[in-house]
């Protein structure tokens, strides 16, 4: 794992919110080339700030981020360019609900990678019909249901070509029994070698995918490492106590 | 020029008192008040509707004319003082606020009366025309940037924070995300601003435009018949208004897209 060049890599990360919240407090980590790297967490425990502050959607505070060997949080940097190299994926999945299916994906190709509105297409239905939703390309998001729009989000993003996809607890606004429907789609991604970071509560499904585990609590990395090896023996009292609750749960 | 203004509205004025008079004139032979045995023509209600509704209907396409235009450019101007309004850009905010404070705090009719009337004082003098399409294009811009406005504040902010994410740009998000879904749910309290233009158009009737009301006034002082004349008046703003608003009802439950704007228009 560790000959493989590192896509990501979070140094000393903080965020401050008004109020005096320290939403990150000094998190660092790195991401290999088609590594899936989980981060787990309470709520409220910066993990999606974390997440957020990977593509600016929320302008850290201090601290340095390199993205394909970039230093992504330098003056100057065009943030546009860096994220459409990185897909990201909301809770709320945020799909445009004006728009098709099909616009849904092809808007941003037509707009940021300024492909022709044929090319777009092409380009949108490859994508849209290797998540299986070919026989929704020209619904609207309104007629989805939850999974499905996820669906059409995660290929939103992937039509982009991103060398890097964040996930921000993807499956938390669906109904339990879609929630193995998304998953499926993010193991297919992990299968064909996309590098991911994934915000999530599925511990199962971290520890079934992800190579590297960052468990996370107010603010602070409090363990990090193989996925596996994590979830089944945790070194720190934390993190025990937080599996095992979370474990209980499910 | 201030002079040449006033004598344009004095000759509206004139010619609505000179073919009425003429008209009045030529059908009773100048005999209505000599011989009470002749019969007043305009208790003719024949006669009347003949006389009467191509005239008011004239005046109704010259106030839909303005209306139409002033609603279009008041759009325009409303988008972009909206915009201006959600921008962080400090100077644009404060152009666009006191715009919109300026507009929606004045009657429109010392609007009208102070463009029509006040700025042919400074050398700012079209055709009256012009001074209806400029001081309503003013007032419909500043409550169409108040409902834009609002539009686009109840887009969720994700929807912004997706698109950035895709990398657009904050214009292009904007353009292509956040205006078209803003302007759909607004449609509803625009087509209402536009009808609240369409009706307060008629207070054009003070600066001298020749607009339905005015016509209806004109007709009135001619032939004594104000009951009728302004009920008239008052069908025909009804019919346009209540047509209008019905088949964009129509439209709007035509064009709804699912799971966007709800079903309450």
């Amino acid at each position: 794992m560790s000959d493989k060049k590192t896509l990501l890599e979070v140094h000393d990360l903080h965020k401050m919110f008004p109020g005096d919240i320290h939403a990150a407090n000094g998190v660092s980590f790195k991401v290999r080339d088609k590594q899936v790297v989980a981060i787990v967490g309470a709520s409220g425990s910066g993990k999606s700030t974390v997440l957020r502050c990977i593509n600016q959607l929320e302008k850290p505070t201090s601290g340095t981020i390199i993205f394909d060997g970039e230093e992504i949080t330098k003056e100057g940097v065009d943030i546009n360019t860096v994220r459409s190299e990185i897909g990201f994926v909301f809770q709320g999945f945020e799909l445009f609900p004006h728009l098709t299916v099909l616009k849904n994906v092809t808007v941003a190709l037509e707009l940021v990678k300024s492909l022709s509105a044929e090319e777009a297409e092409t380009k949108a239905k490859e994508v849209i019909e290797s998540l299986d939703l070919d026989d929704k390309l020209n619904a609207y998001p309104g007629e989805l249901s939850g999974g499905q729009k996820q669906r059409v989000a995660i290929a939103r993003a992937l039509a982009m070509d991103p060398k890097l996809m964040l996930f921000d607890e993807p499956t938390s606004a669906l109904d339990p029994e879609l929630v193995g429907y998304v998953l499926d789609t993010l193991r297919l991604l992990a299968n064909k070698g996309m590098t991911m970071v994934v915000v999530t509560h599925q511990i199962h499904f971290a520890s079934e995918v992800a190579d590297w585990a960052i468990y996370m609590t107010e603010g602070k990395v409090v363990e990090q490492g193989v996925a596996k090896e994590m979830f089944k023996n945790p070194k720190e009292e934390r993190t025990k106590q937080f599996l095992a609750s979370t474990l209980k749960d499910k | 020029m201030g002079t040449g203004h006033f004598s344009s509205v004095q000759m509206l004025d004139g010619i609505g008192i000179v073919t009425g008079t003429m008209m009045f004139y030529t059908l009773i032979n100048g005999s209505f008040y000599s011989d009470p045995a002749d019969i007043d023509p305009w208790q003719d209600i024949g006669f009347y509707s003949r006389s009467v509704i191509p005239r008011l209907l004239g005046g109704m396409i010259s106030a839909l004319q303005v209306v139409l235009i002033a609603l279009v450019i008041g759009f325009a101007l409303g988008l972009l003082m909206a915009t201006f309004r959600t921008l962080s850009n400090r100077p644009l905010n404060i152009v666009a606020t006191a715009y919109s404070d300026l507009f929606r705090n004045t009657p429109l009719l010392v609007q009208l009366t102070f463009i029509a009337f006040g700025l042919p004082e400074i050398g700012f003098n079209p055709p009256v025309f012009w001074d209806a399409v400029i001081a309503l294009s003013l007032n419909t811009g500043a409550y169409q940037s108040e409902i834009i406005r609002s539009g686009i504040q109840a887009i969720p902010k994700g929807q912004m924070e997706a698109a950035r994410s895709l990398g657009m740009t904050n214009t292009q998000a904007m353009r292509h995300i956040i205006l078209p879904q803003a302007v759909r749910i607004t449609i509803p309290p625009l087509a209402n601003e536009s009808v609240n233009m369409f009706l307060n158009s008629s207070l054009l009737s003070v600066i001298g435009f020749m607009d339905i009301t005015r016509v209806g006034n004109i007709v009135a002082i001619q032939s004594f018949l104000w009951a009728r004349t302004f009920l008239y008046v008052a069908v025909t703003y009804f019919i346009i208004t209540y047509s209008f608003t019905t088949i964009l009802r129509k439209a709007e439950n035509k064009l709804k897209i699912p799971g966007l704007g709800g079903g309450e228009i």
